[in-house]
């Protein structure tokens, strides 16, 4: 008997050290944890993009919210010709709306792909069409350490039917946080195109998240683009019909 | 007489102090508390301007120091309130070379005037006028707009069938915000992605144009229906989308006129433009647009007046029967943008080539270059060709 729950013990030990829940957890399973944690059911927050190039930058503030896949809304802050700016998300349908002439432009999916904004970032990353867990097949390759972090190496490859520019991704997932830590994104001819790291984890509403992302282009490694959160808070209800075309146009009148 | 004393150098100086003077102190508004009641920003330009027929002939030139002021006031949790102003400064002999260009400022196809040539001299100008200037009351679904505003009903980017309130015309890439008209808007939101809408407004000459649109989602296109009365002389319905083919966008919009009083056989007017744009991954831009205009009104040469928005129909937005757009923009780097536009019309015999190159200088300061190419391909002397070029600084605020 003794001996019984002594191997149980062992076998438990063994476990949790030999990769612990990613025994139990599949790699598919790993990545919906690590999304679920960025996106809450919820989340409205403020954010600075920066562009860094050699020798000047560029900054975009926005203000975000979000609802699970399907809502998503985004206000442009700064700069002055761009403010007011509105990009709104209801399912598979975007629009944007340009208060100077009062005009909602529809945007076609050949423009998700297109940079946000001259930056590193993909409209897609922004407003994130495509999902990280449903759009992809998951592969577990093993744990790595990542800037002092344990982390879950996963690869993940598009579903054929996919709205993704992506030919590949290679994700590591910090296995105490589940954050995204670090992303590799490679085209479709497997070229490594860009590099995504995570920083300064910090307590943001009711978790910890990494505040500072950069994308690093391969071929211009002096270039970067920065995503920092300003402040975010996750969870929070929002009603469905706040990602409405008339809160899109008075959300972009009061942008001070 | 007080022009000719203005020598180039201090006109220079006056332009330069206004430049900088016209930006506020307090171009920040970021910073101010967070009970913000007013919300203020804005721009100042500087275009310098020539225009030439060939290398041979004259050369006509202008500056322009233009200052638009933005201002919103929230009043209370259901009304706002805005006045949009321009300040223009043209110094130029584009002023003696076209003489009458000077009028066109002062222009307003509203009802209320509300535009002045404040100073009024043979090669110096200096317009204030308002276009903009609304109250908005809005409560759960519904909003009411009343005053001088934009009412934009169009799908497409070059022409505007649906367009039928405050028509502008493409070339006048100079007119941001594009021009608004004086009228009263009722806006229902029936859901988070479709729209009722009824408008009344009237013109400098008391014509009032009255019409409604209804605007809805399905199968991830936005489709549109309008009808109305334009003028009190047209009667015009009209239909307008916004959609996708292989993830580019296709937009398009039709408007039929009728000629309520008939006076010739050719009393109808049928306008249909229809647009396809792709963006590439490597953010190359695609564009082409398609008109029809059966207005036989337009006439088989190139007037001055397609350039001005104040001006332009809806009825009538281009040269007669079929014109084609098209345009590539490419970002060099987030900094520099260039792009490469060409519209022609067969039947009139013309084209026109639009190179323009855009950069970023600093966070808010942009200079542009840019130039509108037309060519004149019959054999008829009144034809000719035309040259514009056009270099402009702009500071946002």
């Amino acid at each position: 008997m003794i001996k019984k729950i002594f191997l149980l013990y062992v076998l438990f030990i063994l476990t949790t050290i030999s990769g612990g829940e990613a025994q139990i957890m599949s790699a598919k399973e790993i990545v919906k944890r690590a999304d679920d944690k960025s996106r809450g059911l919820t989340s409205q927050g403020e954010m600075v993009m920066t562009i860094v190039r050699p020798s000047w930058t560029r900054s975009v503030g926005l203000k975000s919210w979000q609802k699970g896949t399907q809502y998503s809304m985004i206000l442009i802050t700064s700069p002055a010709k761009e403010k007011g700016q509105v990009f709104l998300k209801i399912k598979t349908d975007m629009w944007n709306w340009v208060p100077s002439i009062d005009k909602m432009i529809k945007i076609p999916p050949s423009m998700m792909m297109q940079s946000w904004m001259g930056s590193d970032f993909t409209n897609d990353d922004l407003v994130k069409e495509s999902s990280i867990v449903i759009d992809y097949t998951h592969r577990l390759l093993g744990q790595e350490i990542v800037r002092e972090k344990d982390c879950y190496k996963i690869e993940m490859i598009p579903l054929p039917e996919a709205a993704v520019t992506w030919g590949k991704l290679i994700l590591w997932i910090t296995t105490a946080g589940f954050d995204e830590w670090k992303v590799e994104y490679y085209d479709e001819d497997m070229k490594l195109i860009n590099v995504m790291n995570a920083f300064n984890t910090q307590r943001m509403g009711d978790r910890e998240i990494p505040t500072k992302l950069e994308i690093i282009p391969a071929e211009n490694p002096s270039n970067k683009t920065i995503l920092e959160t300003k402040s975010i808070v996750f969870n929070q209800s929002i009603d469905d019909g706040f990602f409405s075309q008339q809160i899109m146009k008075r959300l972009s009148q009061t942008s001070k | 007489m007080k022009h000719e004393i203005i020598n180039g150098w201090s006109v220079h100086m006056i332009i330069l102090f206004l430049f900088f003077a016209l930006i506020p102190f307090s171009s920040n508004p970021q910073d101010s508390g967070k009970q913000t009641h007013f919300v203020f920003n804005g721009y100042v330009k500087d275009m310098q301007t020539f225009i030439f027929q060939d290398l041979n002939s004259d050369l006509i030139s202008a500056n322009l120091v233009h200052n638009r002021l933005n201002l919103k006031w929230f009043v209370s949790s259901s009304f706002t309130a805005a006045i949009e102003l321009r300040n223009r400064l043209l110094v130029g002999n584009l002023l003696t070379g076209y003489p009458g260009y000077n009028q066109t400022f002062e222009v307003d196809q509203g009802i209320t005037d509300l535009s002045w040539n404040l100073i009024d001299q043979k090669s110096l100008l200096f317009n204030t006028s308002a276009d903009r200037l609304w109250l908005q009351y809005s409560r759960d679904k519904f909003q009411i707009t009343a005053g001088r505003q934009r009412i934009n009903w169009g799908q497409t980017f070059v022409w505007n069938p649906n367009d039928i309130f405050n028509s502008y015309s493409y070339f006048d890439f100079d007119y941001e915000e594009k021009p608004g008209s004086d009228a009263i808007r009722f806006q229902y939101y029936t859901t988070p992605s479709s729209v009722v809408e009824f408008a009344i407004k009237s013109n400098n000459l008391n014509q009032a144009t009255l019409a409604a649109l209804y605007r809805f989602n399905r199968w991830n296109y936005d489709f549109q229906f309008i009808g109305g009365v334009v003028d009190q002389n047209d009667l015009v319905i009209g239909t307008g989308w916004s959609g996708q083919i292989a993830k580019g966008g296709f937009r398009g919009e039709a408007s039929y006129f009728i000629q309520e009083k008939k006076l010739s056989d050719s009393s109808s007017v049928f306008l249909a433009d229809i647009g396809y744009d792709y963006t590439f991954k490597n953010s190359l831009f695609l564009q082409f647009e398609f008109l029809y205009n059966s207005n036989r009104q337009s006439t088989g040469n190139f007037e001055m007046n397609l350039l001005n928005s104040q001006v332009m129909s809806a009825k009538n937005l281009f040269l007669s029967e079929c014109s084609l757009f098209g345009s590539l923009s490419y970002p060099f780097t987030p900094l520099i943008t260039g792009s490469f536009a060409g519209i022609g019309n067969p039947k009139n015999k013309m084209f026109f080539v639009i190179p323009s190159i855009s950069i970023s200088l600093l966070e808010n300061l942009e200079l542009t270059f840019t130039a509108q190419i037309m060519r004149y391909t019959g054999s008829e002397v009144t034809g000719q060709n035309l040259n514009m070029i056009y270099a402009r600084l702009k500071r946002s605020f």
